[in-house]
């Protein structure tokens, strides 16, 4: 199977990116007192989450990755499970709504495919970072909707990006990396008892929600986008 | 709250905070530890993790691909070579798992440790571990590409981070495939007895 190995275009379309950073991400939890501040490139994200019509046209291209198709290693059962056909979405999925039920492995592909990779949890957070915490918390404690939201429902935060908060949940390239027994130190010792903001529930919910992730986890709102390196001139690399 | 997150992250919350009373020397339990993860292949056989494709490069230099033992039991891991204490322990582990089989078992078990650090354990420094600890033919140790070094560590349930001095946090786990390459049994904690380990790879060696 190859993962991202076929190329379908350049990852840079000026409408569908936007370049966040540079910057500095501070961890809530740092993980070792090297890692307060996190210094972060400038990169490129996707000014959207993908969604299922571009995940469709993936899959119809990448048929190793159709959910009938797939190796459980890298997707558990629930891959793509509310299409209705391994290629097709059906009439109760909007192609414009964003693809959720993808494994992390899956996301990883799709990116690869396109020349770009997953956001590391520094890019992302330093994305998300243009938004009020009032706005986050007021989504989380939202149910979740009958049907999710087409993407770009929400507005573009200081960087441009839309729907960091309010859609789906996202994987990031490191997802399962922040909270690590290490060789010689504990995540107590390093991190909890020094976390940077106490109340900044947000992103202690995104930091467990991530970190009791499996990469061949599907859920129903966790989706993803894709990032890439950027040069000096602002192309991608 | 979302009813999807609400347990895992309270989960996930009372993992940390239960570690942390037991004292900061002590890692947080792996959310990993004791999960159950399937022990018998599909009909499709797709539980294999030889379906991630790899680019090994052994102590000696061979490019191969991470199904090199496929059809034997395999006792795999992940270190680095300048690892200053946890990467000698999985080593010594995994010695002490291979002292624990008699033949034919001890014929045919094989060990693959593929390293975090590509950058630094080379075909050269991998050859002169080899060499240090005194690793029979049955060990394999290899780098991959950094991007293929993630794909293998989910897959293994393993997780790592690089720490800005370049040095790495990770949790050490030594997880036995079947002749396949499914995941069989695993030993989240190397302090742990070896003794299911080695019964279980006695049992794929007989046939079981």
């Amino acid at each position: 199977m190859g993962l991202g190995s076929a190329v379908l275009g350049l990852f840079a379309v000026a409408a569908s990116t936007v370049r966040v950073g540079p910057g500095v991400y501070r961890p809530l939890y740092p993980p070792s007192s090297a890692e307060r501040d996190i210094p972060v490139k400038a990169f490129l994200l996707d000014r959207l989450p993908i969604t299922d019509g571009d995940f469709l046209a993936f899959v119809r291209g990448h048929p190793e990755w159709r959910r009938d198709r797939v190796p459980r290693v890298f997707a558990d059962e629930g891959y793509l499970s509310h299409w209705d056909a391994p290629d097709a979405l059906g009439p109760a999925v909007d192609e414009r709504q964003p693809v959720v039920r993808v494994s992390w492995f899956a996301a990883k592909a799709y990116c690869g495919a396109r020349g770009a990779r997953l956001a590391t949890e520094a890019e992302w957070e330093l994305a998300a970072s243009g938004t009020s915490r009032a706005q986050i918390l007021s989504w989380y404690a939202r149910p979740d909707p009958a049907q999710l939201p087409r993407v770009g429902s929400t507005p573009a935060n200081r960087w441009g990006v839309q729907d960091l908060h309010g859609v789906v949940w996202e994987w990031v390239l490191d997802f399962d990396s922040s909270m690590i027994a290490a060789d010689v130190r504990g995540f107590c010792g390093a991190g909890a008892l020094e976390a940077i903001e106490k109340d900044d529930y947000p992103t202690f919910m995104r930091v467990a929600f991530r970190s009791s992730l499996r990469a061949d986890y599907t859920t129903h709102n966790l989706g993803f986008r894709c990032a890439a390196d950027i040069d000096e001139r602002g192309n991608a690399r | 709250m979302r009813p999807l997150f609400g347990t895992t992250v309270l989960v996930t919350a009372l993992a940390l905070l239960s570690s942390c009373r037991s004292g900061s020397d002590q890692g947080a339990p792996s959310p990993m530890a004791g999960s159950p993860i399937a022990a018998t292949s599909s009909p499709r056989d797709d539980r294999s993790i030889y379906a991630l494709p790899m680019m090994l490069t052994d102590q000696d230099g061979a490019k191969v691909g991470l199904d090199v033992f496929r059809g034997k039991p395999v006792f795999i891991g992940m270190f680095y070579g300048r690892c200053p204490s946890a990467c000698p322990l999985l080593v010594s582990t995994i010695k002490a798992t291979l002292a624990e089989l008699a033949p034919p078992a001890a014929a045919e078990v094989r060990v693959l440790l593929v390293s975090f650090d590509p950058e630094h354990d080379t075909p050269e420094a991998l050859h002169s571990i080899v060499q240090q600890r005194g690793l029979d033919a049955r060990w394999k140790l290899a780098n991959a590409p950094e991007d293929q070094v993630r794909d293998l560590a989910e897959i293994l349930g393993i997780r790592y981070r690089r720490l800005p001095d370049g040095s790495f946090s990770h949790t050490s786990s030594i997880v036995l495939l079947d002749r396949s390459g499914a995941i069989d049994t695993r030993l989240d904690d190397v302090s742990q007895s070896v003794q299911p380990l080695a019964a279980r790879a006695r049992a794929i060696a007989a046939g079981e």
